[in-house]
């Protein structure tokens, strides 16, 4: 069962190669094949070169008879350097082109993975996994399998000539090298298990080391003094998980070194059967030695690189199969329907005793809520945190589709829409809005790329948003890359990025603008500021606000609060206050800091 | 490029002993191995030539056949242990590198412990903590190359060439001369490849950037909702074609000027092959000996290629990572000693101003106040003014650029921080939610108490109200506060309430709240400052915020802007004044009225 999945990984990589870079991938192909083949030539060769010089003592040939070993010789030697220099070549080709390729393959996956993964821990981990290096893990897995079949193509060689010359020593070693062979590829397993054996402590050490370095603990750090206790900890932890380590490659030495010592011994011995043709004549001397060389070469290669080939062939496995989960995992469909976004017009959604808990989790966010919001009006969605406030605007706007009941756009399912249209009904300014390090410019337009050459709505929003100070004090202007990506590119401040956030909400087509949670870091005069303004820009749009705030609600026309899931209470500001609930009682509590 | 204090020497003198330290008696055994395992191929090559020597003189009928087999025998026993030795001298090293790791990744903790907490404000000082860990795992690595090149390499070589010396004298010269090329190639590869590092980082970084803004968590949500995943694809595309082009060119041209100075060896290699075989024709060695020599010349070969193109390169390029490594662990620490600094009088700050490294603009000017024991004051003002960083430089975390600041009569300049932090606690603003047990958690803030203080902890949780909540807790103080560790996972307002557990539980008589209610709903809101003013009466308390309202009740209010005091007294005096802080207070009021 595992042996076949590893062979269909096996496919897999020759897959990956040969459709990265065609050319570099077959020719390194040819040259570690013929690396194998050379050292069978070899003792053919080297055999010739020494009898040739044993014959040229005992007889008074000239030393020019020796010429042509020599080229031979000169030949073999040329040509394992000069390939070896050509496949460092076409190794670094084949590394760009799989970066170019199958690199790009994954990033486009992950970047159409249902939302859903991007917020579950283990596809995180799986996509850090496969995102480190992998072109040259695929290489190096590609030059790995290479290496191994192209081993065996010498050993097998080597068995040939022995076989030629003496069958049955062929025969012992081939009796040998299998238990070896098995031996190697259990190891790569038990190694993989003890790692796992050992996660446990290196997670933990690996989190005290973290609060004894990072950035975000050193005022506790430094205030409470703990650094030398944690250390101390951190270091019972580190020593543990060694210690489980250790124990299994002690084992795992053990049962390699243990093989490979009875074929050194077996090796010897066929050596010594081997003297007894040579003594007889049916083997030449210099024959006899370079067999014994190439034995002895041999025996050096499989007692550590067979090992550590299967070792990595074990963990590339591994990484294989992660890129195979990836790829199960679902993603979005991308097809484009223009046509069916222009011809939108928006007048409500509705969500109809809609339940929602977040993947593997039995706790439910929303429960049976229901809500309407129509056109042309202003709303607010309040509640404390964890009320579900934002998991709503995830439901909207189709990141999560996992949910009870229903939700209708126009009257008409969210199920029914394309993800496409879907998003062209919002405009959404987050929270922790995104500080794309592009330029200016770019930063507006990235929210309606199908429409780059509105100049008027541009300057427009330039003005309304009084980004044109900025603009003029940018070196490039518009064109001057933000962040510090960019050689060029310039550091601005939290509210001018606040204030691109915006541009770039307003310059998207959407006709639904939400707003949600911008002011939990901003100071009392700004966040008064930006309400007005959001306001002032968004008249005759429909907005929904969400904040755990309350003062921002009186711009609100009707205003919907929230509390285990379900919304408790609803209307205006007035009608709320009269209800005397729980908005009523948020409401007052932080009115009483001002008055 | 590399400078006086990164020079190889310089680095190899620094890291020796901190590596032997680490492991001692692994490293004199690990090294020994090393030099019985380059001495038994020594061995091997000699038996070798016994070995067919014998043979041939068998065949000449100059010898015995028992002779054959004795040296056969030698020969096979030395292969064998040889096998052993290299087994043992490649198993040890992972072993003995983890141990080692330990240590070194021990004493970076440690040094990050103690370096100036202002540091951590530098982003040099963040990436030469990751630098350093990264230049740890290799320094092990350098430290066994550079030892292996002496207690294997050099050995074997010696040993050989002595060998070869014995046998004819320009033959041994010569092999060596043919190694120069290589030397060259590497010593240009080495150069070349730092040039090229140094021409492709900035790529690297915009290709990680475009690949974070497609799928990172931080983008990811945006980018698809702007549909702007492709408009990074193509970014993103364009950049890793930039940088394999440039790799490709530079890795073209050192592989050709590479296989040119193949070729020279080659010839040399050719030289040396007829200078062995006119030897052997002149009867100066036998063909034992002949054979012997010529598969160790290969052997030899790739030997050197080993050290020179695989060490040698790993050790340059491992260098520079090293050198981080060695330097972190010089940068300048902090003083330390036992002394405690209590405050009895009060607080006095004398002219401060502050200014953050690597910026031009004073984050706090010219801040001078008094803060009497027992008094309640509240700092507030808008986002950027400089609260925090004046929080910061009272408790004594960073010391100010200009002017003093005084507990009682005494300059904090002159002690040392363990003591200047003997008298104050705090809590955080990015309080930290430690994934450790509940007790942990809380006690982690004073570990001067012997077995944590019961009393003490018992008194704390009733005040923050955590006792009460025992179906939350269900293992109590021992529950662990992170499931990936096998708990349970809190709220943000339990967090919060173990954060202010923490900071009272360390001895204090001067307590600093740094707005730590940002993220929780207004009905806890109120509740926590009513609580927090209420406790600490009769005790010096200063309160940041941006809450006006929350500041109300304090005994004095204190207003930044930019850095400077621009108000204080009274909320009552501060609104009759009619100034920023009016202002402010009444922009916040006008939604509530």
């Amino acid at each position: 069962m595992t042996y076949k999945k590893s062979e269909n990984n096996v496919c897999e990589i020759f897959r990956i190669v040969y459709k990265s870079g065609l050319l570099s991938s077959t020719f390194i192909a040819m040259i570690i094949f013929l690396t194998g083949i050379v050292p069978i030539i070899q003792v053919v060769v080297y055999a010739k070169f020494l009898d040739d010089a044993i014959l040229l003592i005992s007889s008074d040939l000239n030393i020019t008879f020796m010429y042509n070993s020599f080229m031979l010789i000169i030949i073999l030697i040329s040509y394992q350097w000069i390939s070896n220099e050509l496949n460092k070549l076409f190794c670094v080709k084949l590394e760009i082109k799989i970066r170019e390729n199958y690199r790009i393959k994954i990033v486009n996956k992950i970047s159409r993975l249902e939302y859903k993964y991007i917020e579950n821990k283990e596809t995180c981990e799986l996509i850090s996994r496969i995102m480190q290096n992998p072109e040259s893990v695929i290489k190096n897995a590609y030059l790995n399998i290479l290496n191994i079949i192209s081993l065996f193509i010498r050993i097998l060689g080597v068995l040939a000539i022995l076989l030629a010359q003496v069958w049955w020593a062929a025969v012992l070693i081939v009796m040998i090298s299998i238990p070896l062979f098995i031996l190697a590829n259990k190891s790569g397993k038990s190694n993989y298990e003890a790692n796992r054996e050992a996660t446990k402590f290196r997670r933990k050490h690996e989190y005290l080391s973290e609060i004894l370095s990072n950035r975000d603990s050193i005022n506790e750090r430094e205030l409470f003094g703990f650094s030398k206790y944690i250390n101390q900890e951190w270091y019972n932890n580190y020593e543990k998980a060694r210690e489980v380590e250790l124990k299994t490659q002690i084992k795992w030495f053990i049962k390699l070194k243990s093989g490979s010592i009875i074929t050194t011994v077996l090796s010897i011995i066929i050596i010594f059967i081997l003297l007894k043709p040579v003594i007889e004549g049916t083997i030449s001397i210099g024959m006899y030695i370079s067999l014994v060389s190439a034995v002895f070469g041999m025996i050096q290669i499989m007692s550590w690189k067979l090992t550590w080939y299967f070792d990595l062939l074990a963990k590339n496995n591994e990484y294989i199969n992660d890129t195979r989960s990836l790829f199960r995992l679902a993603s979005i469909d991308d097809t484009n329907d223009e046509r069916d976004i222009k011809e939108f017009k928006f007048s409500s959604i509705e969500f109809k005793n809609v339940s929602f808990r977040y993947p593997n989790s039995n706790f439910y966010v929303l429960k049976d809520l229901s809500f309407k919001i129509e056109e042309g009006k202003h709303y607010s969605f309040v509640g404390i945190n964890g009320a579900g406030k934002t998991t709503i605007t995830k439901l909207m706007t189709g990141l999560y589709t996992e949910f009870e009941g229903n939700i209708l756009i126009n009257d008409v399912s969210i199920r029914d829409y394309s993800k496409e249209s879907l998003k062209s009904i919002y405009s959404i300014v987050y929270q922790d809005f995104a500080k794309y390090c592009i330029t200016i410019k770019d930063n507006i337009l990235i929210s309606d790329l199908s429409n780059t050459e509105n100049e008027k709505l541009l300057s427009e929003i330039l003005l309304n948003l009084d980004l044109n100070e900025l603009v003029m004090k940018a070196p490039s202007g518009l064109n001057t890359p933000l962040g510090k990506i960019k050689m060029n590119g310039i550091d601005i401040s939290g509210g001018e990025w606040q204030r691109i956030a915006m541009a770039r909400a307003m310059y998207n087509k959407g006709v639904v603008r939400i707003l949600d949670e911008p002011t939990a870091a901003l100071d009392p005069i700004s966040e008064s500021n930006l309400y007005e303004k959001f306001e002032e820009i968004s008249k005759n749009k429909t907005t929904i606000f969400i904040s755990h705030r309350l003062g921002s609600t009186r711009l609100a026309d009707i205003i919907f609060v929230l509390d285990g899931g379900k919304i408790i209470e609803s209307g205006s500001h007035n009608e709320l206050m009269i209800l005397n609930g729980l908005y009523k009682k948020m409401f007052s509590a932080q009115r009483s800091w001002y008055k | 490029m590399i400078n006086e204090k990164n020079s190889f020497l310089m680095i190899i003198k620094k890291l020796y002993p901190i590596i032997f330290r680490a492991a001692p008696v692994l490293f004199i055994l690990f090294n020994i191995t090393a030099i019985a395992h380059g001495v038994s191929f020594v061995i091997i090559t000699i038996y070798t030539q016994k070995f067919f020597d014998s043979i041939t003189n068998l065949l000449a009928e100059k010898t015995e056949i028992t002779n054959v087999i004795i040296a056969g025998l030698l020969l096979g026993v030395a292969v064998v242990f040889s096998q052993l030795l290299n087994g043992f001298h490649n198993f040890m090293y992972t072993p003995v590198d983890t141990k080692i790791e330990g240590k070194l990744r021990f004493l970076i903790h440690q040094k990050i412990s103690s370096l100036y907490p202002i540091s951590f404000e530098e982003p040099e000082t963040l990436d030469s903590i990751n630098k350093a860990k990264n230049g740890m795992s290799n320094s092990t690595e350098l430290v066994f190359q550079v030892t292996n090149i002496f207690t294997f390499y050099i050995p074997y070589c010696i040993f050989l060439s002595l060998y070869l010396f014995n046998l004819n004298k320009i033959l041994a010269i010569s092999l060596f001369l043919i190694f120069i090329p290589l030397l060259v190639t590497q010593f240009i590869r080495s150069i070349t490849y730092s040039k090229l590092e140094d021409d492709i980082a900035p790529i690297r970084r915009e290709y990680e950037y475009y690949e974070k803004c497609i799928y990172d968590k931080e983008y990811f949500k945006e980018t698809r909702l702007l549909n702007a995943t492709n408009y990074f694809i193509s970014l993103y595309k364009d950049s890793l074609i930039l940088l394999g082009k440039k790799i490709f060119r530079t890795e073209a041209r050192t592989i050709s000027f590479e296989l040119c100075m193949r070729i020279i060896t080659l010839l040399g290699y050719l030289g040396v092959l007829i200078l062995l075989t006119k030897t052997l024709l002149a009867g100066d060695i036998g063909v034992g000996a002949f054979a012997a020599v010529f598969s160790s010349v290969s052997e030899m070969f790739g030997m050197i290629e080993e050290i020179v193109c695989r060490h040698i390169g790993d050790m340059s390029k491992n260098l520079g990572s090293v050198a981080n490594f060695v330097n972190f662990l010089e940068l300048p620490e902090k003083k330390q000693d036992d002394k405690l600094l209590r405050v009895s009088n009060g607080i006095h700050i004398n002219d401060i101003s502050f200014i953050y490294p690597g910026s031009n603009v004073n984050a706090i000017s010219n801040i001078t106040l008094d803060i009497k024991c027992g008094e309640t004051v509240a700092i507030v003002g808008e986002n950027g003014s400089g609260k925090t960083t004046l929080a910061k430089l009272i408790i004594g975390i960073f010391n100010p650029t200009i002017g003093n600041i005084y507990y009682d009569d005494c300059n904090i300049k002159n002690y040392s921080k363990n003591a200047v932090y003997s008298s104050i606690t705090s809590v955080f603003q990015n309080y930290q939610k430690y994934k450790l047990s509940l007790e942990d958690n809380i006690t982690i803030s004073d570990l001067s108490y012997n077995n944590s203080n019961c009393s003490m902890l018992d008194e704390i949780l009733k005040v923050t109200e955590i006792n009460s909540l025992n179906d939350i807790y269900t293992e109590g103080l021992k529950t662990i506060l992170s499931k990936e560790f096998g708990g349970i996972d809190i709220s943000i307002g339990q967090w919060q309430k173990v954060a202010i557990a923490r900071g009272l539980y360390k001895k204090h008589n001067i307590i600093v709240l740094d707005e730590p209610t940002s993220s929780i709903d207004p009905v806890e809101e109120v509740k926590t400052y009513e609580k927090f003013i209420n406790l600490s009466k009769n005790k010096t308390a200063i309160i940041i915020t941006h809450r006006l309202g929350s500041a109300k009740r304090a005994d004095r209010i204190v207003v930044l802007e930019k850095g400077k005091i621009i108000e204080q007294g009274t909320h009552d005096t501060l609104l009759k004044n009619g100034q920023k802080y009016a202002k402010m207070f009444r922009a916040q009021a006008k939604w509530y009225s």
